[in-house]
């Protein structure tokens, strides 16, 4: 009973949840910054892999890689920015519910299509990388419910029994 | 908190959105459709035994009556003992060359194993053991059949004029043309847009050259290089994607002819065109008169642990058809009118 009230404590405590949103800020910032330098250093392949995508076939290759990179790239530094974290939180959650989703239409609904991430994320199978994608996706969403909290309420206080 | 939850949810909506655009201008699978309805009555095929390796078929082929496959991941060539049943283990490919062979080909003389990006080719002996290799280095090839008078029928692809085309060579000495064959019209395709699989009974002429992604079929024998179509009739086209120096299957490319075998009367073509009569796409075995290209009927294969027939191979009277870790081998009947 008391390790749970203390453990209750140490989540509503307002340090913590802002040691919590400052790992997930961390995380984000460093998983786009990886993602958008392995993808910029492999960008031949990188639009290879995009035009054979049923889902982007119909849009050129360089405009939906140099869309990519760059939209990662500012979330990185949105993100790892105390002024900017909010917005930078709300683009991480959308860029990786899209990652998720799309990974999920191509796996479930297409055969042989490449992964066109670059680096060590391209290694993964299909269903690791799927499953890595929702993980960042819920941190991203609770980030958002973290730096919400921490704006809106004051911490509560709770004593063990 | 309600700012909040409009946040989320206007965060939700926007890639809703985004992906209902994209679903709606992606592309649309695009089956290949036969031209005339397939005829189950001419041929028949009656489970006669079935086998199981302990991995999984990738490549299979059949000489004198015996299944051989090849499981690339274990990278393991197995052939199926004809008395015992069994999958016995007798060629470690992996131990030679990574990448899964460009062609793999069962004669008298062993299992040969075309290794494209070594540019060699590997004979494995039929009671196991180490291979022997040769050498042929000056020919970038990518599909082989190997002929009784040493000499290989080669599908490649060159990289001056940017077009594939069959050439007959000798590998020996690292290699020598001995006469161009053909020249595919498409071009910039890095030989994809022709890609298929040079099919031979055992070794014996004719070779067959099936595609993957249209219905084009080439004989080719001592009188010269003659084609015909399957029944999808779907015509050749490039819809290969050209970056930097390598090419890649568009997702606008159809796969029709999943995979062929000969007996040398017959050719045999796992096909994923989907007739007038059919529903649904199902691989169907579409048997056609190598001596004129004439359409003697489909068999309609059925599933073995929920899995479909991926592969096929057919000799002497047998067809045999490979199910992930199962080869079915099928006793076939032709009865033509």
């Amino acid at each position: 009973m008391l390790l749970t009230n203390n453990i209750l404590s140490l989540i509503n405590s307002k340090s913590m949840r802002n040691n919590f949103l400052q790992i997930i800020c961390f995380s984000l910032s460093i998983l786009f910054f990886y993602a958008a330098t392995m993808k910029g250093i492999e960008f031949d392949q990188f639009q290879l892999d995009i035009a054979k995508s049923p889902l982007l076939a119909n849009i050129p290759p360089v405009v939906t890689g140099v869309l990519t990179i760059v939209t990662e790239v500012v979330a990185a530094i949105l993100v790892a920015l105390p002024g900017t974290r909010k917005v930078g939180l709300y683009l991480s959650a959308f860029l990786m519910l899209s990652f998720s989703l799309y990974m999920s239409v191509l796996y479930f609904f297409y055969t042989n299509i490449p992964c066109s991430c670059g680096g060590i994320l391209g290694q993964m199978g299909y269903p690791t990388h799927i499953v890595f994608n929702i993980a960042f996706t819920l941190l991203a969403f609770t980030g958002i419910l973290l730096q919400h909290f921490s704006l809106s309420y004051p911490s509560t206080k709770t004593t063990g029994a | 908190m309600k700012k909040l939850l409009s946040g989320i949810i206007f965060l939700c909506v926007v890639v809703a959105g985004l992906f209902i655009a994209l679903i709606s201008r992606s592309d649309k699978p695009v089956h290949a459709r036969t031209a005339i309805e397939r005829q189950y009555n001419h041929i028949t095929a009656t489970p006669a035994d079935t086998f199981q390796i302990p991995g999984e078929v990738h490549i299979l082929a059949a000489y004198d009556g015996i299944p051989y496959a090849l499981d690339q991941q274990a990278g393991l060539i197995y052939r199926i003992d004809p008395l015992q049943g069994n999958a016995v283990i007798i060629g470690r490919t992996a131990v030679h060359f990574p990448e899964i062979p460009a062609s793999f080909q069962v004669d008298s003389s062993g299992v040969y194993c075309f290794a494209a990006n070594q540019r060699k080719i590997f004979r494995f002996p039929h009671t196991g053991g180490l291979p022997d290799s040769l050498s042929c280095a000056k020919f970038p090839f990518s599909r082989c059949a190997y002929l009784t008078d040493s000499t290989v029928f080669t599908h490649y692809y060159d990289t001056i004029i940017h077009k594939a085309g069959f050439m007959l060579a000798d590998y020996r000495d690292g290699g020598k043309p001995v006469s161009q064959l053909y020249t595919f019209p498409h071009e910039n395709d890095g030989g994809l847009a022709s890609d298929g699989q040079s099919i031979l009974a055992g070794n014996q002429l004719p070779v067959i050259y099936y595609q993957h992604h249209n219905s084009e079929i080439h004989i080719w024998d001592s009188s010269g290089l003659r084609t015909f179509q399957t029944i999808d009739r779907t015509a050749p086209e490039n819809t290969i994607i050209h970056g930097g120096d390598s090419w890649s299957i568009s997702s606008k490319t159809r796969f029709i002819n999943l995979d062929g075998s000969t007996d040398g009367d017959y050719l045999y073509v796992l096909s994923t065109a989907v007739s007038g009569n059919q529903p649904t796409i199902v691989p169907q075995v579409d048997v056609y008169r190598l001596a004129d290209g004439g359409y003697a009927g489909s068999l309609h294969l059925p599933s073995v642990h929920q899995s479909r027939a991926r592969l096929i191979a057919a000799e002497k009277g047998m067809l045999y058809a490979a199910y992930k870790q199962h080869i079915v081998a099928y006793q076939l009947q032709i009865h033509e009118k």
